[in-house]
């Protein structure tokens, strides 16, 4: 593929680079990173072929070895997301594996999403994001109450979202997934949601492609 | 009554004075002070002037309950003067005045009282015919509201919401609420205390109680116990959902229990001139002096029917105010510990006498003095009198619980004949009450209540004791006089202050035949003011009960709705989540000129260049696409992946076409009809596999038909699986004779010659390198395809195709020009040219339903229908100009004096050079060559002729090319 | 005028018991009407009046006027988009018109006018055609342009962000009225023409033999009748259950909210289906602001807070100095909807028992007009042309009145 992917995000990210005041509230774009997802009948069954672990009930996530998130969605519906700070393979390696399997004429089996052109991805951390998140969506998200893993699929500030706590420990982070196509809106939504704590977009100008 | 001492009071800082105006006039206060409280201690007692008499209005509760103490604040309207604290340089207003609180030239409206019974105005103004809309109407109008809203300020600051969870809120930190969260947060609860007032206590901090333990100490150190003051919790909804505003900050609150101890609100006597200056209940003579340390008065009369009125005595001894006389409505012989202290001090006390009548001084500017009676054997004012002078009353004679926040939460409020009281019962499982709201009116008890229901709240959570709730007796200290009205002949004991009504409107509206209590009210609008009867309520079922001989249980009581108290619409709005949607080539669309529209949630180019030149440009956009090459962008176009072994059968059955047969590499026309058999969206199938087609849908409709998907496979349990995929594709539309040209230097992996990829194909492939999925369609009728990409590529794709197309003459196009060019071609919009009601016959589409098929919803209604044709078709029509009064999308088609039906589309094309449109006419006439008549606006009739809508090449060669 | 000025200076006030004591329930009447709102004293008014049937019983659960004749916005308009639409609405307008005189009442009927809003080109064309359809069956519609919805509004805000106001419908005649007067004056003239209204008195079931109910229980005893007819908004299909009814009507909760009063700025009310939300300024001062009968399910019945704060947004949105206003109260009312947002009126399957039904949200706009044309049918047992329309058998026939777009946030 020779073009390059863009994030939706990407024309907001303009000037050289921008860090918040704080620790608070700190957001970055993931968009350009890989990202899939898998659903349908059988899919539970095949990938559990392909990694080491699924998790074992929906609204959970685990750790792969290489620092890959698998993050179960529904009883037969996956997503898969790379280590942010050293993407492997297991986006590509997945596909390709899917595609050969239905070549091979492999039924139930699921069927791969494209995850990556149909959500923009966020990550956000600090010690306010809990508190920041209270704003725009309806879910409890304090560190006690979502612990590290666990997946919530809801509505933030009036659109769909994923929210995936992260399996680190340190500050507290969550993935954010969201419709690729509101990114400009999610953009304005969360600058707004988090001037209070003096939190903001976070890149510099070598993330930017 | 200035006092020349500096004053003390729990809520005040005597050391920082700030400066405020009341219409107009500067005043001091100092900081902690509310406005009422710092125009008290300024002698300033005159805050309002009621609704409908203007009479001068002061305080009554000092709890921000009643409309008496309405004021206004900028653009902020009714505040309450009795909560809102002073600050450096407010400028504070009266509200409905002529001149000013104190000096209403609108008074003169007391005098004419009499000539307004209740209800009066149903009963006149209407006489002759039209003399209401002409005169009486535009006069009534001006009278009426309250504050006065400058138009041209728009709100400012910066107002947002937030979510919250706890095990237990509390509402209320009196002495309930306080235990109540104690003994939950001591059993593990997290628990959040929301009280309205600046300092957690209620009663404590102004009323004349002693507790054992430091309650408020103990709640504020107490690690589980958060504390909110100044937080409104305004409502209850299902499942302890509670709003709670914290300065512009509305929470919604999610608690596992909730326990309300919101305690009671203070009622009012009802005697002639009740409502004057100086007149207040017994607490808030002591907020005012506790609190603010404000001496309400100089001498004082006490009304009284509970013991808690010699507190007040005492309250007002001790703050220096003379005690001209205690009036106690009930008979001898109550002799609580309270009374004793006030007998030493030489007080006069007159057993089972009641106030009468107050006095007013001129202007009824302040209340001057009392006359009392002593009550006879009837309970009505008997003829001993006795004249007084004073300058302050003070009533306590009963209270009512503060019943909203558990009435809301599905509590039903009774009435105790016997007990005189109120009771609350039955509310949501999540909910308790704490203290006196429940009915128990000693302070120790009260204490014991909320510690037990805070106790019982944890345990409901789930959180273990070793201690049981141990619930006191409620059978302690009624506080409640049965009547304490004394209605006066001149009128004027006023039931609602807020509406202005007497006890005579009440009685009135009764002997009118307006007996029931709602209708009561609606009738007289008691309890319909600001104030949502608070101190209206029990007055008005006394007296219904009286006059129709009923009980009070019998009447009933009313209901209470949220809000609690007052919200403003600001805080109830927050900031504004609207979201929108942007295709991954916006960017690109702005840098090109691009005019907006919204398509559903989506922005879309209408055209490229400035507004003024629209049509021109337009035309333009549309001559080039027909005689070089353009590009859209069409990635709102709803994109659904249907993969599984069922997949053609689930098209099969969600469409009205047949799919089963599709060849893999070639697409087909999708319509939908809903059960009704209304055509609902329509789109094309790309069969990319034997299993799998990718499928589109209208920008609007995709959504809904997604949902529409699941819902019935989730009754038909194929083996197939949906995929929402509208935004993980971006498309663009390259259409034009030159379009092959301009793809070709783009893609080398599809063959493109017309035999390898002719109309109605699907080819996988890569668009200037892009992965693509790329189909021929030809909406506007010329040699198109359709490209779609993953959407982060999209701008790419955009970019590339655009300078490929240099050589060609590209340019893109808006939704502006594909409509115009799909009008031209006779394709038809859903949504535009389809109504609620129109079935694929009427669009002359039966070709694209197949009813040979089993089934496909709507195939059940439309085999009905088909019974009985509609009376109208959808035709095409030409005319060779545009009429001077224009014809416009929904003009009329008239025929015979009827409706026949409407335009849905027309447009001048450039291509034809003729007015072209498509309309719903007269069955009748949906032969080619009809002719139908089209009803412009102004009401002018023109003739069309009824057309082919294919106008633009019928033989369609130009999109097949 | 005259009566005031003597009663003011007299100091004895003449009480007139102009709603009667609820009377022993009779064992038969001509006919028994189900429900004490507006449509049920309309129809005993009309009957009464029109066509000398007084043996008539109103059956009222709770207290006149109490359900949706209480609850609703007060609206009345005949902007609609179907002809037979138009037609009836416009005469229930023109009954309003001078219903103060012909009920010797004062409803205090209000010629605001009526704006609805667009903001999208669909909606702009569906309001040009109740525009073009109003015109041309003679009721005063019109679409105004931005500047002319400045000079009618002007406090309005036209530059609503991400959704300007493109243009938008002007119904001169639409009104307001006081909806409690409305329903009392119906049954004060329908009770002295012998009337008799039976407040707190529940149906609790009905018999029916053959093609004809025979008997009415209540919690006040039993009761037959020669013809029963049902007008109770908000419970139609219960009721109509206890004769064995099934109606095309799924009840949706629809919101309202007033504001505390102020001094008067706004005269005609305004809509707008996008915002979902209407504004229009009562008699009192106080805003009333009320939500859109929207034709998908938006909100479900618990989410009342959620609809509320949508709400205050929108409001916000087209009057933006209204922030600091303070709503005052809020209440819900079931709305019974049919799937062509038009009413059912006429008889069902059985000989004896009418129907006055699925009346969503416009069913006070119509209160004249229901009574008028129903009153004539049942006295003639023939339906009359104007609501012939309206007949349940049309969801069998999809011979529909689809009225769907005029309905949307408009009432």
């Amino acid at each position: 593929m020779g073009a390059i992917a863009r994030s939706p995000f990407a024309h907001r990210l303009t000037g050289a680079s921008q860090t918040p005041q704080n620790e608070n509230v700190v957001i970055r774009d993931l968009s350009t990173l890989p990202r899939i997802g898998f659903k349908g009948n059988g899919t539970t069954k095949w990938l559990s072929s392909k990694v080491s672990a699924v998790p074992d009930v929906p609204n959970k996530a685990i750790a792969l070895s290489d620092g890959s998130l698998i993050a179960r969605l529904g009883k037969e519906e996956y997503l898969v997301l790379p280590d942010p700070d050293a993407v492997g393979n297991v986006c590509s390696d997945l596909e390709a594996s899917w595609n050969a399997d239905d070549a091979s004429g492999e039924r139930r089996i699921g069927y791969p999403l494209p995850r990556a052109d149909s959500h923009s991805w966020l990550h956000l951390e600090g010690r306010c994001i809990a508190q920041m998140m209270a704003k725009i969506c309806g879910v409890d998200l304090r560190r006690d109450r979502l612990l590290q893993g666990e997946v919530v699929q809801t509505v933030v500030a009036r659109i769909s979202a994923v929210l995936i706590r992260e399996m680190k420990d340190g500050p507290y982070g969550l993935h954010m997934l969201t419709d690729f196509a509101s990114a400009d809106y999610l953009w304005d939504v969360l600058q707004d949601a988090s001037t209070e704590f003096g939190g903001g977009f976070s890149w510099k100008r070598e993330d930017l492609k | 009554m200035t006092s020349a001492t500096p004053r003390k009071g729990l809520l005040i800082d005597a050391s920082r004075k700030l400066k405020f105006t009341f219409d107009g006039r500067e005043y001091e206060g100092l900081a902690g002070d509310t406005i009422a409280s710092a125009l008290a201690a300024n002698g300033e007692w005159i805050l309002s002037r009621s609704f409908k008499y203007h009479r001068p209005r002061g305080i009554l509760t000092m709890a921000a309950q009643d409309a008496n103490t309405l004021v206004q604040i900028g653009n902020e309207v009714s505040v309450f003067a009795d909560r809102h604290p002073i600050s450096d340089g407010l400028a504070v207003r009266a509200q409905n005045v002529g001149n000013s609180a104190r000096r209403d030239s609108g008074f003169v409206m007391n005098r004419l009282s009499r000539f307004m019974p209740v209800g009066f105005y149903y009963r006149t103004f209407y006489k002759p015919k039209g003399i209401w809309e002409k005169v009486w109407e535009p006069i009534i109008r001006a009278k009426a509201g309250l504050g006065k809203l400058d138009v041209t300020k728009p709100t400012e600051g910066y107002y947002d919401k937030a979510y919250g969870w706890y095990d237990v809120v509390v509402v209320g930190a009196g002495p309930a609420g306080m235990a109540a969260a104690i003994a939950a947060a001591d059993a593990g609860a997290s628990v959040l205390l929301v009280d309205e007032n600046p300092r957690i206590g209620g009663a404590l901090n102004y009323a004349r109680l002693a507790s054992e333990r430091d309650l408020v100490n103990e709640v504020r150190g107490h690690s589980k116990i958060e504390i909110w003051t100044d937080a409104i919790c305004n409502a209850w909804y299902a499942d302890n959902w509670l709003p709670v505003i914290r300065g512009n900050r509305l929470y919604k609150l999610r608690a596992k229990q909730v326990i309300f101890a919101t305690g009671l609100i203070e009622q009012p006597s009802q005697f002639r001139n009740n409502d004057l200056p100086g007149i207040m209940q017994g607490s808030a003579a002591q907020r005012l002096i506790r609190l603010f340390g404000v001496k309400p008065g100089n001498r004082a009369v006490i009304l009284a029917a509970n013991d808690d009125a010699y507190g007040v005595a005492l309250d007002l001894f001790e703050a220096g105010v003379d005690l001209a006389a205690i009036c106690d409505l009930r008979k001898a012989g109550h002799c609580g510990p309270l009374r004793s202290e006030l007998t030493q001090r030489k007080v006069s006390i007159l057993d089972g006498w009641c106030l009468y009548e107050a006095r007013p001084e001129k202007g009824d500017l302040h209340v001057r003095g009392v006359e009392l009676a002593e009550i006879d054997a009837e309970g009505t004012a008997g003829k001993r009198r006795r004249k007084i002078d004073c300058d302050l009353v003070c009533m306590s004679v009963g209270y009512v619980p503060a019943y909203q926040l558990p009435l809301q939460a599905g509590g039903k409020l009774a009435y105790d004949d016997e007990a005189v009281q109120f009771t609350i019962d039955g509310q949501d499982k999540g909910v308790l009450l704490a203290g006196s709201v429940d009915g128990f009116f000693d302070l120790d008890d009260c204490v014991a209540h909320g510690a037990a229901q805070g106790l019982a709240a944890a345990i409901n959570c789930g959180y273990q004791s070793k201690r049981r709730p141990a619930l006191p007796a409620r059978d302690r200290g009624f506080p409640n006089h049965p009547c304490p009205i004394f209605p006066h002949p001149k009128g004027m004991d006023f039931v609602d202050f807020d509406e202005d009504l007497q006890v005579k409107d009440i009685k009135n509206a009764i002997a009118d035949g307006y007996r029931e209590l709602e209708l009561v009210k609606r009738f007289s609008t008691v309890g319909m003011g600001p104030s949502q009867g608070r101190h209206a309520a029990l007055a008005t079922a006394m007296l219904v009960s009286k006059y129709t001989n009923r009980t009070i249980s019998e009447v009933g009581v009313t209901t209470a709705r949220p809000p609690v108290t007052t919200e403003k619409i600001a805080t109830l709005a927050g900031r504004k989540f609207t979201p929108f949607r942007q295709t991954p080539m916006h960017e690109q669309h702005s840098a090109q000129g691009a005019a907006w529209l919204l398509a559903g949630n989506w922005l879309r180019p209408a055209y490229y260049g400035h507004e003024r030149d629209a049509k021109r440009l337009i035309g333009e956009e549309v001559v080039n696409a027909r005689n070089n090459v353009g590009m859209i962008d069409v990635s709102t176009l709803g994109g659904l992946d249907v993969r599984g072994p069922d997949a053609a059968e689930f098209l099969n059955r969600m469409y009205t076409f047949a799919y089963v047969k599709l060849l893999v590499g070639k697409t087909r026309y999708l319509l939908m009809t809903n059960e009704a058999g209304t055509v609902i969206d329509d789109g094309v199938a790309c069969r990319r596999g034997e299993n799998y087609f990718y499928v589109t849908a209208t920008t609007t409709g995709v959504d809904r038909i997604y949902r529409n998907m699941l819902w019935w496979n989730a009754q038909w349990s194929l083996d197939v699986d949906i995929a929402n995929v509208t935004a993980a594709y971006a498309g663009v539309n390259l259409a034009g004779p030159n379009a092959r040209k301009v793809l070709a230097q783009l893609c080398d992996d599809i063959a493109l010659s017309p035999q390898d990829f002719p109309y109605l194909a699907y080819r996988e492939g890569t668009v200037a390198s892009i992965p693509a999925r790329v189909f021929r369609v030809g909406f506007i009728g010329e040699l198109g395809y359709e490209i779609h990409v993953p959407s982060r590529f999209a701008s790419e794709l955009w970019r590339a195709i655009g300078e490929a197309g240099k050589a060609f003459g590209i340019r893109p196009f808006g939704l502006e020009a594909q409509r115009l060019m799909r009008l031209e071609k006779g394709h038809v919009i859903i949504g535009q040219d389809t109504d609620g009601m129109t079935t694929p016959e009427e669009l002359d589409m039966s070709w694209a339903v197949a009813n040979s098929k089993p089934f496909f919803v709507g195939k059940r209604s439309l085999e009905i229908r088909s019974k009985t044709l509609s009376s109208r078709k959808l035709v095409g029509f030409a005319l060779d100009r545009m009429p001077t009064a224009g014809l416009q999308e929904s003009n009329l088609v008239v025929k015979n004096g009827s409706m026949a039906g409407f335009i849905t589309s027309i447009a001048f094309s450039p291509t034809l050079g003729k007015v072209i449109g498509l309309a719903y006419a007269d069955r009748s006439d949906a032969d080619l060559g009809s002719r139908i008549v089209l009803r412009a606006s102004d009401g002018s009739e023109h003739h069309a002729q009824v057309a082919s809508p294919h106008f633009y090449d019928p033989e369609n060669l130009r999109q097949e090319m | 005028m005259f009566a005031l000025l003597k009663y003011g200076f007299s100091r004895r006030y003449p009480e007139r018991n102009e709603i009667p004591r609820t009377p022993d329930l009779r064992s038969h009447y001509d006919v028994v009407i189900i429900g004490g709102g507006g449509h049920g004293a309309s129809l005993a008014y009309h009957l009464a009046k029109h066509h000398g049937i007084t043996n008539v019983a109103i059956l009222e659960k709770g207290y006149l006027g109490g359900g949706n004749t209480a609850r609703n916005t007060t609206v009345i308009r005949s902007n609609y988009t179907d002809q037979r639409s138009i037609r009836f609405y416009a005469k229930a307008l023109r009954l309003y018109e001078s219903l103060a005189n012909e009920l010797d009442y004062n409803m205090m009927y209000s010629r605001r006018g009526q704006l609805t809003l667009s903001h999208s080109d669909g909606v702009s064309r569906s309001l040009r055609l109740r525009a073009d359809a109003g015109d041309f069956c003679g009721e005063a519609n019109e679409i105004v342009d931005r500047q002319q919805i400045r000079s009618l509004v002007p406090s309005l805000n036209l530059d609503i962000k991400g959704m300007p106001v493109l243009c938008g419908l002007w119904h001169p005649s639409a009104a307001i009225a006081r909806h409690d007067a409305v329903v009392w004056g119906y049954a004060i003239r329908a009770c002295e023409r012998g009337v008799e209204l039976h407040q707190r008195t529940e149906v609790l079931g009905m018999e029916v033999s053959g093609d004809r109910v025979t008997r009415l229980r209540t919690n006040r005893g039993d009761v037959s009748a020669g013809t029963v007819v049902q007008c109770v908004a908000g419970y139609s299909s219960v009721v109509a259950k206890m004769v064995g009814l099934k109606l095309p009507i799924r009840s949706y909760p629809l919101q309202a909210m007033v504001t505390h009063p102020v001094k008067p700025f706004l005269n005609p009310m305004v809509s707008s289906t996008a915002l979902h939300c209407y504004v229009s300024q009562s008699a009192r001062g106080e805003l009333v602001i009320g939500g859109g009968s929207d034709p998908y399910e938006l909100y479900n019945t618990r989410s009342t807070l959620e609809l509320k704060e949508g709400l205050a947004a929108s409001a916000l949105e087209m009057f933006p100095f209204i922030g600091e206003l303070k709503i005052l109260r809020q209440w819900a009312g079931i709305t019974d909807m049919t799937p062509d947002y038009s009413p059912i009126m006429g008889q069902g399957p059985l000989s004896n028992y009418w129907l006055d039904a699925g009346w969503g949200t416009w069913g006070f706009k119509a209160t004249p007009a229901s009574g008028f044309f129903l009153a004539k049918a049942i006295s003639e047992n023939r339906i009359a042309d104007e609501i012939r329309p309206f007949q349940l058998s049309r969801f069998h026939s999809f011979d529909l009145v689809n009225e769907m777009g005029a309905t949307a946030a408009s009432h």
